[in-house]
């Protein structure tokens, strides 16, 4: 991904030397990094909306409105994700780093996969995250 | 006008539950016995609210959930099961479902989701709270 705002779940308050939190809708913050021509040009943090059962749509309209147009998860249930393939916003995945900025420079390099349908979060899906 | 999307194959025994909602006067149900139908119609309609019951006319209401969520990820549901809360929560993780609601549901049941359905969408539409006359 050479331009764009990528969005990363995050613990705390979050940053390119955070951490990355585990469930999408649960996290404290996400982590913004804006990217031009494969370069960081700049990193902001937003507070995450309360989590409610069944709210899974507030951060998907969230990161809509905030021009998000990648998403990188350790884990996310069937429903938000299809949420943010209708919003236009890409879902990466690794389950196994927990630390913010190697994902985001993978994913800037083109190493990072969509998720598929066969890893988010329950509904027969093996992915569960590993990571906090 | 709030639409409530109600899927079983009787709906006699969801009357009172429906009653429920009416503590809004902009309530507007429709109903559906089988899965293909409701699929039909939330393609065709909008919807603020899905309920099914735990058996349709064709599938289950859980596995009609998990066919809805690939066509409208927006719409929100709700589940008419007699499974544990553990089980309950293996069956639907991931499928975002408002709540739980018991077999035979009365009048209160109806009310509390009703309540949970205008938090929801106080959140994800806050245009929506004039639409709820509460």
């Amino acid at each position: 991904m050479k331009n764009g705002r990528i969005a990363v779940p995050s613990n705390g308050i979050g940053g390119l030397d955070g951490t990355r939190a585990g469930h999408f809708g649960h996290c404290d913050t996400f982590t913004f990094v804006d990217v031009e021509d494969g370069e960081i040009k700049k990193v902001t943090t937003l507070q995450n909306e309360g989590h409610a059962q069944g709210g899974c749509m507030v951060p998907v309209n969230l990161l809509a409105e905030h021009n998000v147009k990648a998403l990188i998860v350790g884990g996310i249930g069937m429903r938000p994700l299809m949420g943010f393939k209708q919003v236009g916003i890409d879902v990466f995945y690794d389950d196994a780093r927990p630390e913010i900025k190697p994902v985001v420079e993978d994913l800037i390099a083109g190493n990072l996969s969509e998720i598929q349908n066969d890893q988010v979060c329950g509904g027969g899906g093996g992915g569960q995250p590993n990571l906090a | 006008m709030v639409h409530i999307l109600i899927a079983t194959p009787d709906k006699d025994p969801l009357l009172e539950f429906s009653t429920g909602f009416n503590k809004s006067n902009d309530v507007e149900f429709t109903w559906a016995m089988k899965c293909e139908e409701v699929i039909s119609k939330i393609n065709q309609n909008k919807f603020d609210l899905l309920l099914v019951d735990e058996m349709l006319s064709d599938i289950t209401g859980i596995e009609c959930l998990n066919k809805v969520v690939l066509e409208n990820p927006f719409l929100n549901t709700a589940a008419i099961s007699s499974l544990s809360a553990k089980d309950y929560h293996e069956a639907t993780e991931g499928l975002g479902v408002l709540m739980q609601i018991p077999v035979n549901p009365g009048a209160e049941d109806g009310e509390k989701l009703f309540d949970y359905l205008n938090n929801i969408l106080k959140m994800t539409n806050p245009d929506l709270k004039k639409r709820i006359n509460r």
